[in-house]
């Protein structure tokens, strides 16, 4: 479960990048962070996850705080940021075999090769990440992102670059993740995912959270024919 | 063609140089910033010039003032002739902005032309210490008229040229060929070491003929004799002294001439090879099917394999390799070669050490002497103060995973602490070799310098922290144009205050005193260090996401 509680942002003085933001995640849910390019969805991300702090306000990960406990706050989430470009000069498996001592992962060979051979990247293992392609770089990273099994995840636009079959791999472990009672956290341009995949989606603009709901709550609030991409349009320009 | 060329040269410019020192700053403390950079300058500038003062005094007294204007165009070529080995090498091949360039339609040489004049802007930039000020000093002493100082700005803008373009040269015939490998990151260190060597051979050669002891008795021929033996490898150099010296015109018109000669000849030779390497180098290639086993899987502690990546990342990438510890891996053989190239060569030099080590008796003098040469030895390893910067956008993991942020700077800073001793282990088994070392003196430095290397370390990522150059557009940038680095090497030499105050004032005290005296000065501090670490890396963090 993750809380947001009344969070604001600001890189420049007087302008707000995020602004009083207010969010709850429940477990067993998928959410959807939606909002045009500088809307504010990365720097709240980044807030979540302990890299920026916030100016006001604070935010729980199953209950502890990301600025008070920062190391239990790490322990239980799992992070994949917008770009997959960590560490190139590793191989791969040097990098997986990182963060398993990070972790501290039990049965680290199973648990890598099994991810692995579902993101087919198995056989490339050995290679360094520099040599790989953004899309096989991401696989990497969400990998890695995965193997502590965290209860909460949190994945800035982790679609990005995805051949169809692992995009559909991840969407569908998602949907297993929350099943079981976990939180899935996760930014996206592409509205027809979120259409189809999110429990509830919220969507920010200039920082302010604009709406928070499901698709459906949507539609009847704003635009009651329409596809999310006119509810998208409706709620944003009338920022 | 001449206005894409400008226009790109603006551009890399602009990224390489200019921004790099505009986004300098600590925050509010900017103008502080500012105020350090022109302090800076006006101190080397300070310095050039009271060199320049006192030498050209003392040649004039010998009538041999000319001689001067050949050691300020030695120095300018051969400044030009070592940079260019390291920055050539980052800016035309190693450099992110390749990925950039190459789709847009741009011929080679019109890359190259627009990235070999980044390189002569750097140039122009340690021009200002080494060519302009010492020679508007002679002009001033000799009561040069207006025509010398026109010839020697024309000079100073052309004289750059050859050294450049030839290193850049040299450096796309090796990159054309060293691409081809499979291991393309180990074969480009090694091009970068191979074209380091020829141009130290060059030098070595050049230098060694001018060290006959019948034609070189004293120092004002020498340097006139090393400037001469010079000519047959750089005809500019004899051109620009004689447009200087004697402010003949034809000489001048030669210098250009030949200077643009080269520049031609590298864009014929460029469009040739350019791309050759350039495209060797972006592309993956096919990967290694070589399965992953359980050796792959060792699990070790978070420390080792933290340590471990640093490493792996700092040597795997041949601009950080070629930039921050490849300097200080031949530092020691360029103060071998140096000092055997002095007057009575190595043999005089190792009589003159064993019989101060004979007359120190207790030790304190060859104590302070080592831990200052210590000190000095580290002045070129700039790994922690690079530390966070190297890591670009991978920095922000160090935000996001749940290890202390000071226990990961302390991770990051050991590869510092063990490669700074890398040099000084060269140069003690050189030492060793040729004098007998007194080993309590000798153990005694090594501990205090192990001291002095962890203060050192924590310092270079508290500044490195401090103002990250982690958003960079080209790696480059991240020793090149780091001012930084500046501060690190202002660390080393107020350090070397405790030893130089042992050699001047504490000879006479038996050596466990001054051992005593070094080593709680160098503990406080380091210890200091670690404390601000500990305390502080909450504000330490916040300027990495």
């Amino acid at each position: 479960m993750i809380e947001i509680k009344n969070v604001s942002k600001s890189y420049t003085k007087g302008k707000k990048s995020v602004d009083s933001l207010n969010l709850t995640i429940n477990n067993g849910e998928i959410f959807g962070f939606l909002g045009p390019n500088g809307a504010g969805k990365t720097t709240t991300i980044k807030m979540i996850t302990g890299i920026l702090d916030a100016d006001e306000g604070e935010i729980l990960i199953d209950g502890y705080d990301i600025v008070k406990q920062p190391m239990e706050a790490k322990r239980i989430f799992g992070f994949v940021p917008d770009s997959p470009d960590i560490f190139l000069s590793l191989k791969a498996i040097e990098y997986l075999n990182f963060i398993c001592d990070i972790y501290d992962i039990e049965d680290r060979e199973n648990k890598v090769i099994e991810l692995a051979k579902k993101f087919e990247i198995y056989d490339v293992l050995n290679n360094k990440l520099e040599s790989f392609s953004h899309g096989m770089r991401q696989k990497v990273v969400i990998i890695g992102a995965l193997l502590h099994n965290p209860n909460n995840w949190i994945l800035d636009e982790p679609m990005t670059g995805l051949d169809p079959k692992s995009s559909f791999d991840l969407k569908e472990m998602m949907r297993e993740h929350a099943d079981e009672g976990k939180t899935v956290f996760f930014s996206t341009h592409v509205l027809e995912v979120a259409e189809k995949m999110c429990d509830r989606i919220g969507i920010i603009s200039k920082g302010k959270l604009l709406f928070v709901g499901t698709v459906e709550e949507a539609r009847e609030q704003f635009a009651k024919e329409g596809s999310l991409e006119k509810v998208f349009l409706e709620i944003t320009e009338n920022a | 063609m001449l206005k894409r060329i400008l226009s790109l040269t603006k551009v890399l410019i602009k990224t390489y140089i200019i921004n790099a020192f505009s986004k300098q700053g600590f925050g509010k403390k900017k103008i502080s910033t500012i105020l350090l950079m022109i302090f800076a300058y006006g101190y080397l500038s300070a310095i050039a010039g009271i060199f320049s003062y006192g030498t050209i005094n003392t040649l004039m007294n010998f009538n041999q003032q000319t001689a001067f204007i050949s050691l300020i165009c030695l120095i300018n070529i051969a400044s030009g002739l070592f940079n260019t080995v390291f920055t050539s090498a980052n800016i035309l091949y190693f450099s992110k902005d390749n990925e950039h360039l190459l789709p847009l339609p741009f011929q080679p040489f019109e890359i190259v032309a627009g990235k070999i004049n980044t390189l002569l802007a750097y140039s122009y930039f340690s021009e200002m210490f080494f060519g302009l000020i010492p020679l508007i000093v002679y002009g001033y002493l000799t009561k040069a008229s207006i025509v010398f100082y026109v010839f020697m700005i024309l000079v100073l803008l052309i004289i750059p040229v050859v050294p450049v373009v030839l290193m850049a040269l040299v450096m796309m015939v090796v990159m054309s060929f060293v691409n081809l490998s499979k291991h393309k990151g180990l074969f480009q260190t090694l091009g970068v070491l191979m074209v380091l060597v020829v141009s130290m051979y060059i030098s070595m050669n050049a230098s060694q003929s001018s060290s006959d002891p019948e034609q070189l008795l004293a120092l004002i021929t020498q340097i006139d004799g090393l400037a001469k033996s010079m000519y047959s490898f750089f005809p500019t150099l004899k051109f620009a002294s004689e447009a200087l010296i004697n402010l003949s015109i034809v000489s001048l018109l030669l210098l250009v001439l030949i200077s643009v000669v080269v520049y031609v000849v590298m864009i014929v030779v460029s469009n040739r090879l350019y791309f050759k390497g350039v495209l060797g180098n972006s592309t993956t290639g096919s990967y290694s099917r070589k399965k992953v086993d359980k050796k792959d899987f060792v699990k070790v502690s978070v420390a080792f394999n933290y340590v471990l990546k640093e490493f792996k990342c700092l040597i795997r990438k041949p601009v950080y390799f070629t930039q921050c510890v490849l300097p200080s891996l031949i530092l020691p053989i360029i103060m071998t070669f140096t000092f055997s190239q002095g007057v009575g060569g190595i043999s005089q030099l190792v009589a003159d050490s064993s019989r101060i080590t004979s007359l120190d008796a207790g030790g304190q003098i060859t104590f302070s002497v080592l831990l200052l040469i210590c000190i000095f030895m580290s002045l070129y390893t700039y790994v922690s103060i690079t530390a966070v910067s190297r890591d670009g956008n991978s920095a922000i993991f160090m935000k996001y995973i749940p290890i202390a942020f000071y226990q990961q700077l302390v991770y990051k800073c050991v590869p510092d602490m063990l490669l700074t001793f890398v040099p000084n282990g060269m140069l003690f088994v050189i030492v060793a070799i040729l004098i007998k070392l007194p080993v309590l003196p000798t153990a005694f430095a090594i501990i205090i310098f192990a001291i002095f290397a962890i203060g050192r370390s924590f310092f270079g990522i508290i500044i490195d922290c401090k103002n990250p150059k982690h958003n960079f557009t080209s790696e480059y940038q991240v020793v090149k144009s780091n001012f930084s680095i500046f501060y690190d090497i202002v660390y080393n030499f107020i350090l070397m205050v405790p030893s130089v105050l042992s050699l001047i004032f504490l000879s006479d005290l038996p050596l466990m005193v001054v051992v005593s005296l070094n080593l709680l000065v160098h503990s406080a501090i380091s210890y200091g260090l670690y404390y601000y670490i500990r305390k502080k890396d909450f504000e330490l963090a916040q300027k990495i996401y």
